[in-house]
């Protein structure tokens, strides 16, 4: 029991950590939607001349503030399933099946991770540079120069899946302990700011 | 092998496995079992991620944002207040309230769910104290806040519009009738009961 504990209190005070990062990241990414679009809406309709960049540059914002938060309503049960049978079941059972659920999705997850590296993000297309994202004030980086590198954006979904695959296996760990009827040791993982989300 | 992709979804589904990862699991299974040849499993996550990367789709959280800022500023409270004024005085007021409340906050919300929890949690106490049943207070709530999706803006309808290819001005516009016909049949019910079961005024 003991070594459970050992794995997972660095485990859970890493995700703590990258998730706050992360959640910090997707409020800037939402701030900065709101001012392109708002910015875009004014060229558009009051100065009849939209720069193109914006809306891409507000896409890319929401792709990251997606596979930011993805985790953090992941590990605080946010994803839609259907509960009926884990609460229908005794406890030990219905502790087993959520152990075994949790096990399909870390297969899903390892899945999406290969592929989404090899066949996503370090592909000729990700490697390409985008059509209307830029660097401002003249900077340049890599190949791309003053273009963003399509990576950039497809990076949001692998980094969430990376993410969502820590987070995947703290939730096992803490289902073997509650398990093994050690759940009341465990630290609750605090929900109050995610109520009302959807 | 894919005909099989519906029951194993369904199945998955069933015993609780969130629908993302349902909808990703069948065909992973089902795809590696024939043997993955064409890489099609990596056309999958590409279409997770196309998924995500969609102009329209931004409406979603900017209408959660917008949402939430109006929550914050106390709006909920005075709609409740607005519909109290305008319902309260007819007999099982506050179930009146109730839905009038819920109609007017669909209109910032578009979620059924949020909709419950913030009309419910002002509302299922007040009715309470005033003499109805927990399950009247709840029932009513519950079939108000349906109205939620329906009444525009609603997310659920920029995502339909999305993944069907409509206009979402349109289905916004023939959400209007139908939401006052379920807002209007539930008043109508409520009077009903008010006369049957004495319900007081608000």
């Amino acid at each position: 029991m003991s070594v459970l504990f050992g794995l997972l209190w660095p485990l859970e005070r890493f995700n703590t950590a990258v998730l706050a990062i992360g959640r910090v990241i997707a409020v800037i990414a939402l701030a900065i939607m709101v001012a392109l679009i708002l910015g875009q809406v004014f060229f558009r309709y009051v100065l009849s001349d939209a720069p193109n960049w914006t809306e891409e540059g507000a896409r890319f914002g929401m792709l990251w503030m997606t596979g930011l938060m993805a985790p953090l309503a992941y590990r605080m049960g946010g994803f839609v399933s259907i509960d009926m049978l884990e609460r229908a079941l005794p406890r030990v059972i219905s502790a087993v099946l959520t152990l075994i659920l949790l096990i399909i999705m870390l297969w899903v997850l390892v899945i999406a991770w290969e592929r989404g590296l090899n066949n996503h993000v370090d592909t000729l297309s990700g490697r390409g540079c985008s059509s209307s994202l830029r660097w401002p004030f003249g900077i340049e980086i890599g190949k791309c120069g003053a273009k963003f590198q399509n990576n950039f954006q497809y990076a949001s979904l692998w980094v969430g899946v990376n993410i969502l695959i820590l987070v995947n296996i703290e939730l096992m760990i803490r289902q073997v302990i509650k398990l093994l009827g050690q759940g009341d040791r465990l630290n609750p993982l605090s929900a109050e700011d995610f109520a009302g989300a959807d | 092998m894919l005909l099989w992709f519906l029951p194993l979804f369904l199945v998955l589904i069933m015993i609780g496995l969130p629908v993302v990862f349902a909808l990703l699991a069948s065909p992973f299974a089902l795809i590696m079992l024939e043997g993955d040849n064409r890489n099609v499993v990596a056309g999958l996550y590409r279409n997770l991620y196309n998924g995500m990367d969609s102009f329209p789709l931004m409406a979603l959280p900017f209408f959660m944002l917008a949402g939430e800022i109006m929550n914050r500023g106390g709006i909920t409270l005075r709609l409740v207040e607005f519909a109290q004024a305008f319902m309260g005085h007819l007999r099982g007021g506050l179930a009146h309230v109730n839905i009038l409340s819920s109609m007017l906050f669909a209109g910032l919300s578009g979620s059924a769910v949020a909709d419950t929890s913030a009309i419910g949690s002002t509302m299922i106490p007040a009715m309470e104290k005033n003499g109805y049943t927990r399950k009247f207070a709840a029932a009513i709530t519950a079939a108000s806040s349906v109205i939620g999706p329906i009444i525009p803006p609603s997310g659920i309808m920029i995502i339909y519009a999305y993944v069907m290819g409509e206009s979402v001005a349109s289905l916004f516009l023939a959400g209007i009738v139908p939401v006052i016909m379920v807002g209007v049949g539930l008043m109508v019910v409520v009077r009903l009961r008010a006369d049957r079961y004495d319900l007081s005024k608000a």
